[in-house]
């Protein structure tokens, strides 16, 4: 079954490195804003993502708190990782397999020889977004498209991925610099 | 309809700028919470519209105005009003001057209201006070023949507010 498979192929997921390119694209389908950077994730819901086009933006999370901090604007805002993969989609490869089964109504949706596409709905109350299509190659994440409710997407497309390798952890930690405004969040 | 703007070549003055595409970054900050999210920023002379998006893209919100009436839309609500800037308040937490920002993210003071500014030697607004909010222009862009802001920074007793405009595509009445 679909959800037997997408958790094998997570459950050999220890952690993944690379790069990522990201578009979003307004209900029309209309071309809104793309951005491209470099990310870590790792099992203990821990992800550094960072943003290098057009703004420069990171969001890094060690399993506890999350830090969005924008270099621009100086501010970073800090709050408690929500443990709902709902808010956080880059834990559905940094969290426990058996948490996506929980959270997610899984189903497939695609599949053309080793490219198969996981369709997920999260079941938490209002989540960032309404749908989560994951595409593997084989045992690879190749793509996510995520859709709110708006009808808003974010394509997301991984490149020159290492998986279960070569994780820096120090970057799983964030301390802003001097003079950054520091907005802490209670959820 | 598609709000493109007519991209006439050059202007001699930002106020000749009267429609526009602009996207960039706000960050908004109040005593206790903020975030930040980025916006796709459409203006006609009578009509305008914004759209945010939440860091990564996520949790989207659609402002649109015209003389009288504005709505915004987010993921879980609509709301309507009679100016943006009221319903900005849903995304702050406080009550963003959207019709002022149409002359400040020009570099200009509004004419709606008294306001004290200060410019530099090449003639740029470097401070304004206006509405109860004070203003810093601290970095500028040259687009389409004349200077207009990239960042904007914007202090009210607690409430704070950064503008970051990355994309200036500005038009004119042909």
């Amino acid at each position: 079954a679909p959800t037997d498979e997408l958790l094998s192929k997570l459950q050999k997921l220890e952690s993944m490195k690379g790069e990522f390119e990201q578009m979003v694209l307004d209900q029309g389908g209309t071309h809104m804003q793309e951005a491209e950077g470099e990310f870590q994730v790792a099992r203990g819901n821990r992800f550094y993502w960072s943003t290098e086009m057009p703004f420069e933006q990171l969001a890094v999370s060690d399993g506890n708190t999350v830090w969005v901090y924008d270099q621009d604007l100086e501010q970073v805002v800090v709050r408690p990782l929500s443990q709902d993969l709902g808010q956080t989609p880059a834990l559905l490869f940094g969290g426990k397999p058996a948490d996506v089964a929980e959270a997610f109504t899984i189903s497939e949706r695609s599949r053309e020889a080793e490219r198969i596409t996981y369709r997920l709905k999260p079941k938490g109350k209002d989540p960032l977004f309404d749908q989560l299509d994951v595409t593997f190659q084989g045992d690879q994440p190749s793509s996510m498209r995520l859709q709110d409710a708006l009808g808003q997407q974010t394509v997301i497309d991984f490149r020159d991925l290492t998986v279960n390798s070569g994780i820096d952890d120090s970057l799983f930690n964030f301390v802003p610099p001097e003079g950054t405004d520091v907005i802490q969040q209670q959820q | 309809c598609q709000l493109r703007p007519t991209t006439t070549g050059t202007f001699e003055h930002p106020n000749q700028i009267d429609r526009w595409a602009m996207s960039g970054k706000l960050g908004y900050r109040t005593a206790n919470d903020g975030g930040s999210a980025s916006f796709d920023w459409t203006q006609k002379p009578n009509r305008g519209q914004i759209r945010f998006s939440g860091p990564l893209g996520f949790g989207s919100a659609d402002l649109r105005w015209d003389s009288g009436r504005a709505e915004l839309i987010t993921a879980k609500e609509q709301y309507q009003a009679r100016s943006p800037g009221e319903l900005a308040w849903h995304l702050t937490g406080f009550w963003l001057p959207v019709s002022a920002l149409q002359y400040w993210a020009r570099g200009l003071p509004w004419p709606g209201a008294h306001g004290e500014a200060a410019y530099d030697e090449g003639g740029h607004l470097q401070t304004l006070q206006q509405l109860g909010w004070s203003l810093e222009f601290d970095r500028y862009q040259p687009v389409a023949g004349v200077t207009l802001p990239y960042r904007i920074k914007a202090r009210q007793n607690g409430n704070r507010f950064t503008l970051l405009i990355k994309d200036w595509q500005p038009g004119a009445e042909k």
